[in-house]
């Protein structure tokens, strides 16, 4: 296998993660995608310094980490980061945490997902879909925006207990 | 911490909810137990599975939207038709040559047309004379204010054309000398002639760079972005409000009947910062009759009044500044004594808190701070580069750093104490200022202690700081000297919550033990000082530079009779 398609098939693998990982320090959706297509470069550059003895995941969670900083060093209107000591406490929690098998996971979610009642799933789009704001939401269902968490959160916490269920049911 | 609190900061914090306070929380909590750790990372693995689901719905849904589009419209279009070739023809060719390229020619020859027209009218254009014999009349000064202090002054030589700008001609030496029948002695500074001009030919040491009119438009408008027109409005009315409120004496006593050299000292330093250097009439005369109050109050032996240090240090805080802003040769005597009075008050620890004695710990951070500051407006003078000013400022040093908490950053907090205890906030403010005034600012110590300030809220709301106005103007210190990679953010949060309090009138009031201190005065003082806090001292050699060229170089006066403790800068020894 040559070097570019063994980059490939690590890079693909661990991608979500690296993803949930910016995503769980930066909240703007365009941001995280350019901090994203910035990790995938860089990995890719420095892929010969990378040790095939480590875990590649781990070593692409520490670069996508140093790139979030940057980030956050560029642009000082974003809010605050976490301290160095706590991402240090994030990054062995990533290590350690048990990966869920994603493509049953995505099913699941498809079959839960399904199951909201209408208003609900439209909640949802506009979250993550639409990737609006918590004020721009409440401002277009005219609702508030403590409301619009509300929701979500409940919505978040019910998805999650349904997914668990439905893993859980098929093995 | 109870999960269902946990599980709250998580929603909000992937909501993009959460505050400062909440932030911290939730890193409290993750560094604290591993096991919450691995629970935001199933909740940032989950929150992102159901982002990529709604993603790949929503391009399912547009890939399909797209396909059945096509469909309608292969269905609905006509059949399709071959054209039929026709012969060319001269005049339809040049109507589709027009229509693909004459426009730009068109245009073009238009433009130049115009250009052409303008350039003629240029040429040809003669200006109007003006018409003769115009007047202009000026408005009278109002200065009856100033006129019951002038009646004081010393006759101005003769050949003087304008008494408020004009120099004398006198050697540096002759200026130096006392006025005719004053004995130099204690508690005789107004009639030493505190108010003669100032020595010709001398500048404004670098280290006040920052203080001229263009330089402080600058530098505040870099710190303040956006709120730079609310400040300059504020000190205005604050500047306003404190020229009202000076007594006949010159003071600025802090309550009714009462006189505390602590309040009038802010006051002057408040004008020094804001101020034009050399500075228009009004300030001056303000400034010049606050330090003649001063010195009136100063004793034999440099002290300005049995008092707190701290009070010590202020007064010759004031003092170093007017002196090295203003250049009154009459102050170098009060100001040498004032720094005598300074390094002998200081104990052998470092500290300016007696031993045995039972005081707070908020009173030696603060008498430790204005100290400081005190030296370093003596050191921008040119006044601190010799003994015994050196060994204080090293036992200061030493003194602040005994007194951090190696685990919070926090000063003169407890051993052992919790991160981010909020009751340090106030000293940590005043020992990381004196420790930048100090010339440590970007030392471990300072550092952290800059670190633990901004994770306790940076500019927030401090419940039970008994003396905000100081904290204010130490922390606006602090970030402004500190370093610190966000401090141009935490000044401007800082300097809005400052704004907010002013009353519509331009002052502060003071609250709690501020009232028994400063007063009203002091307070507004410490405020104003707080916002002009990046202007106080240049910042970088650029700065320096620009205002040193506007002034002629420095040439300091050889030391006062006697042998001097304190030699100026660069005078030979």
């Amino acid at each position: 296998m040559d070097r570019e398609a063994e980059f490939l098939k690590r890079f693909l693998t661990c991608q979500d993660d690296l993803r949930a990982v910016i995503g769980s320090m930066l909240r703007d959706r365009h941001l995280r995608e350019d901090v994203f297509q910035d990790v995938a470069v860089v990995l890719w550059r420095k892929f010969d310094e990378y040790d095939p003895s480590r875990p590649f995941g781990a070593w692409a969670r520490g670069i996508a980490v140093r790139k979030v900083l940057q980030t956050y060093d560029k642009s000082r209107r974003l809010p605050i980061a976490f301290a160095p000591e706590t991402i240090d406490v994030l990054l062995r929690a990533f290590d350690e945490a048990e990966e869920p098998d994603r493509a049953a996971e995505e099913q699941a979610l498809r079959r839960c997902v399904e199951k909201l009642p209408e208003k609900s799933r439209r909640l949802l789009e506009l979250r993550y879909e639409k990737a609006l704001k918590l004020h721009e939401i409440a401002e277009r269902i005219a609702s508030t925006l403590d409301a619009v968490h509300k929701a979500l959160s409940r919505m978040r916490e019910a998805l999650r207990r349904c997914v668990a269920r439905e893993m859980a049911a098929n093995g | 911490m109870d999960p269902e609190r946990f599980q709250h900061l998580l929603d909000r914090h992937f909501d993009d909810l959460l505050d400062e306070a909440g932030r911290a929380e939730l890193e409290r909590a993750l560094a604290g137990s591993p096991e919450r750790a691995r629970d935001f990372v199933r909740a940032a693995r989950f929150d992102g599975a159901i982002e990529r689901h709604f993603g790949r719905r929503a391009a399912e849904a547009a890939a399909a939207a797209a396909a059945r589009r096509a469909m309608e419209e292969v269905a609905a279009a006509p059949p399709a038709r071959v054209p039929t070739p026709r012969p060319a023809r001269a005049w339809p060719a040049f109507a589709g040559w027009w229509r693909e390229h004459g426009w730009g020619t068109a245009i073009a020859v238009g433009v130049h047309a115009v250009l052409i027209a303008l350039l003629l009218r240029v040429v040809v254009f003669r200006r109007p004379e003006p018409p003769q014999g115009t007047t202009v009349a000026l408005a009278p000064r109002d200065e009856a204010r100033f006129d019951e202090f002038r009646r004081d002054l010393p006759p101005w030589p003769s050949n003087a054309k304008d008494p408020l700008i004009a120099v004398p001609s006198v050697a540096p030496e002759a200026a130096l000398a006392p006025l005719p029948g004053v004995t130099p002695g204690a508690g005789d500074g107004v009639a030493r002639g505190l108010r003669a001009p100032p020595l010709p030919g001398i500048g404004v040491p670098a280290a006040f760079a920052a203080r001229s009119a263009a330089e402080r438009r600058r530098v505040l408008d870099r710190w303040a972005g956006a709120d730079a027109p609310a400040i300059d409005a504020a000190l205005v009315r604050a500047a306003a409000w404190l020229r009202l409120r000076q007594g006949a004496d010159g003071s600025w006593p802090p309550s009714a009947g009462a006189s505390d050299p602590a309040a009038t000292a802010l006051a002057v330093l408040a004008f020094l910062a804001g101020g034009d250097p050399p500075f228009p009439a009004a300030d001056r005369m303000a400034v010049e009759t606050g330090l003649a109050h001063l010195v009136s109050l100063q004793g034999a032996d440099g002290r300005f009044r049995a008092g707190d240090p701290a009070v010590q240090a202020l007064g010759t805080c004031a003092l170093a500044e007017a002196y090295g802003l203003m250049r009154l040769p009459h102050l170098r005597d009060p100001l040498d004594r004032a720094l005598q009075a300074l390094a002998a008050a200081q104990q052998p620890d470092g500290s300016w808190t007696p031993p045995g004695r039972g005081v707070e710990p908020i009173d030696d951070a603060l008498r430790t701070a204005w100290n400081a500051q005190a030296l370093r407006a003596a050191s921008a003078a040119g006044l601190a580069e010799g003994p015994p000013l050196p060994l204080v400022r090293a036992r200061a040093i030493a003194h602040l750093k005994s007194r951090q908490n190696p685990a919070s950053g926090f000063f003169y907090s407890r051993p052992g104490a919790p991160l981010r205890e909020s009751p340090e906030f106030p000293l940590t403010a005043a020992a990381v200022s004196a420790l930048t005034a100090l010339g440590e600012g970007r030392s471990p110590e300072a550092r952290f202690g800059l670190q633990s300030l901004r994770r306790a809220g940076g500019g927030a709301a401090r419940p039970g700081d008994a003396r905000p106005g100081e904290t204010d103007f130490f922390l606006a210190q602090a970030w402004a000297g500190g370093g610190e990679e966000r401090a141009e953010r935490l000044y401007r949060g800082l300097a809005r919550e400052i704004l907010a309090r002013q009353a519509s009138d331009g002052h502060w009031a003071a609250g709690g033990g501020e009232s028994n201190a400063y007063g009203d005065a002091g307070v507004t003082a410490l405020r104003a000082l707080a916002l002009l806090a990046p202007c106080r001292y240049a910042a970088d050699a650029d700065a320096a530079a620009a205002l040193a060229a506007r002034f002629q170089p420095l040439e300091l006066r050889p030391a006062a009779p006697g042998p001097p403790l304190i030699r100026a800068r660069g005078s030979g020894g």
